[in-house]
């Protein structure tokens, strides 16, 4: 019980942190402050350090990984969004932009778990499979690397109405923007089917079927197939202004209902993950 | 006429479309009630309500949107298309003296897709799914009428597994919170003579024969009971009661005597004592119905009820009974090669860093 308690208090710790990071990659993005960049990417990294040994501590009480209810999944998922934002990052500094979006994000959905039944629910049998663990991850990985493009996706819509008018003149030009969106939505694209395609296995070895129009599944192929739509656009008719931009965020808006929407709202095999 | 056919497989609009189609009808499946997700009371209710937009959705099978003949048709054009597609991407590629990784990736990509279309179409068409559940210490025979549950393809020609099952030891363990552990069937395969004796569990399977054998979920206990006419006539007669979901839950089990008239409603308690899966003091909450007549109380093993006619009931034992699938379906692996190559060519075309 002690320990849980350690938890939430780790868990809370690094959503102040998160925060403040957020607060500081908005300062430098919309004011220019570059020195202070490298301030968000340690505060980032310090809430990195609580979350992660919240998530340890939780992980060795339940003896599974964050996987069961909302309170585990939106702080892994924040934590897997936060980890890849700054991976990235690291490589290709003209994303850091992404931060004003990914940091918020992260730490909003994390709070809102925090809010949500914390409980500790065992895996039933058919969870118990390293297929689940490749599942969940690679969707995670999906998320994550579609809410980055979403923020490419975001500045290129914002930039394109504006011009390069005060702070968007910071940002990389729209080219650029176009550029990362497309690149992190094929990263997303990449995940996404992996993520299908060992679900799809999982349910094999666990039902004898691989595939079985659940609801959730349908949503996750409807999400692919959108994508997939995405990808044709802009290989064939050269779909590389707004028009591909609005098709990233509804890339994301069917990522995001698919894996948190319709768990609350279709009877699916998938629910007792989440709800 | 051969011009015109190309230029309609390569046309992207064409491609855009299909996808736009393929999207449609997947956004009715999911958001117009599935046939395969409700009950039949669901649509009785749904056609007295509005009789014209049932008549208008069930004609376009809107409510069976994946099993819907304009479905498969959508699947086939789409496969269509697809082969021809990797037939030109694969004849460019041959021709190519210069290796471009990107266009390999794509190849890969649009051939994994196909295969598995294919294949699934494949395994759709000649899959044989059963559903057993057996007794303890009882054996399935490998006939097709004692399968419970059946499900063959179009062009499968029923379903005989062809061995017997013996269901040695059914064991079911529990997480504190009353959720299940692990569900654990010990079983003896006979097949030409052979004994093999192995143990099945959920994410654990076994394949005999091509038929892959899975541990369900749905377990519970087998009532038996004898029953005694009058006249001295008797026979026996077991109820298979499903374990609920939740501890908190009873065990209940509507059921009739065969040809007698009695209706049976059961409540049974593994534990009397305390809510438990386990058996440990077993009783029974009864309801006897014939027409107007209802006796009922509550009895335990070895107990004999006197019926309203004169007739006698004996409960005579409780044993676990398991569920269990059996699933033959060729052309999963097939499905599977096809995933691999899917996922190698969007490696190759997405994740590789290439010269820009």
């Amino acid at each position: 019980m002690e320990l849980l308690l350690w938890e939430v208090t780790l868990h809370w710790a690094s959503v102040v942190l998160y925060v403040t990071a957020g607060v500081i990659f908005s300062i430098v993005t919309v004011f220019g402050k570059d020195r202070l960049y490298l301030w968000a990417v340690r505060i980032s990294f310090a809430g990195l350090v609580p979350h992660s040994a919240a998530i340890l501590i939780r992980w060795i009480a339940s003896g599974h990984g964050p996987y069961m209810l909302r309170y585990e999944v939106l702080s892994s998922n924040a934590w897997v969004f936060i980890v890849m934002f700054l991976a990235f990052a690291a490589k290709v500094r003209k994303i850091r932009f992404a931060g004003m979006i990914v940091l918020p994000y992260a730490f909003l959905t994390m709070t809102y778990g925090l809010f949500s039944n914390p409980e500790i629910k065992r895996l039933p049998p058919s969870l118990q499979s390293i297929w689940l663990v490749l599942h969940v991850s690679f969707y995670k990985l999906a998320v994550g690397a579609i809410l980055i493009s979403v923020a490419a996706a975001i500045f290129y819509l914002v930039k394109e109405r504006r011009g390069e008018s005060g702070v968007l003149i910071r940002l990389p030009g729209l080219d650029a923007l176009d550029h990362y969106s497309h690149r992190f939505a094929t990263f997303g694209f990449t995940f996404w089917s992996i993520g299908i395609i060992s679900g799809s296995i999982w349910a094999h070895q666990s039902w004898g079927r691989y595939w079985g129009w659940d609801p959730i599944e349908t949503w996750s192929f409807i999400t692919w197939l959108f994508y997939g739509f995405y990808l044709h656009m802009r290989f064939f008719f050269r779909w590389t202004d707004k028009k591909a931009a609005w098709l990233v965020i509804g890339c994301f808006l069917l990522s995001f209902t698919t894996a948190f929407v319709i768990p609350f709202v279709a009877r699916s095999v998938h629910s007792s993950y989440f709800t | 006429m051969r011009k015109k056919i190309k230029r309609i497989l390569t046309s992207p609009k064409i491609v855009v479309s299909l996808i736009i189609t393929t999207l449609a009808a997947s956004f009715a499946g999911v958001l117009i009630p599935q046939s395969a997700f409700r009950s039949a009371q669901y649509f009785e209710n749904w056609k007295a309500d509005s009789p014209f937009t049932y008549a208008l959705v069930d004609l376009f099978g809107l409510n069976r949107v994946f099993s819907s003949p304009l479905f498969l048709v959508l699947v086939l054009l789409l496969t269509l298309l697809l082969c021809y597609s990797v037939y030109l991407q694969g004849s460019v590629l041959v021709k190519k003296q210069k290796i471009n990784v990107r266009k390999w990736g794509r190849f890969l990509f649009h051939v994994g897709l196909l295969v598995v279309l294919l294949a699934s179409m494949y395994t759709l068409a000649f899959q044989k799914r059963g559903f057993v559940q057996i007794i303890e210490s009882d054996t399935y025979v490998g006939d097709e009428k004692s399968l419970l549950a059946k499900e063959v393809g179009v062009f499968a020609k029923g379903f005989v597994p062809g061995f017997r099952i013996r269901l040695d030891r059914f064991e079911h363990s529990y997480w504190e919170d009353g959720s299940i552990k692990e569900l654990k069937s010990l079983i003896t395969v006979s097949e030409n003579n052979s004994d093999e004796t192995v143990t099945l569990a959920i994410n654990k399977t076994i394949s005999v024969k091509g038929v892959k054998l899975y541990q369900a979920r749905s377990y519970g206990y087998t009532l038996s009971f004898l029953f005694k006419r009058k006249n001295e006539e008797k026979f026996y007669t077991h109820f298979n009661i499903v374990t609920p979901p939740k501890l908190e839950k009873p065990y209940d089990g509507v059921s009739d005597i065969p040809s007698t008239g009695y209706i049976l409603r059961m409540k049974f308690y593994p534990d009397v004592t305390k809510q438990s899966f386990y058996l440990n003091r077993p009783a029974l909450r009864l309801t006897i119905e014939r027409g107007s007549e209802t006796r009922s109380g509550m009895v335990y093993p070895g107990q004999t009820l006197a019926l309203p006619q004169g007739e006698q009931l004996i409960w005579t034992a409780i044993r676990p009974w398991s569920g269990i699938r059996l699933v033959e379906s060729r052309g999963t692996p097939v499905v599977f090669f096809g995933f691999a190559l899917l996922i190698a060519g969007l490696i190759v075309l997405y994740l590789i860093p290439q010269n820009r």
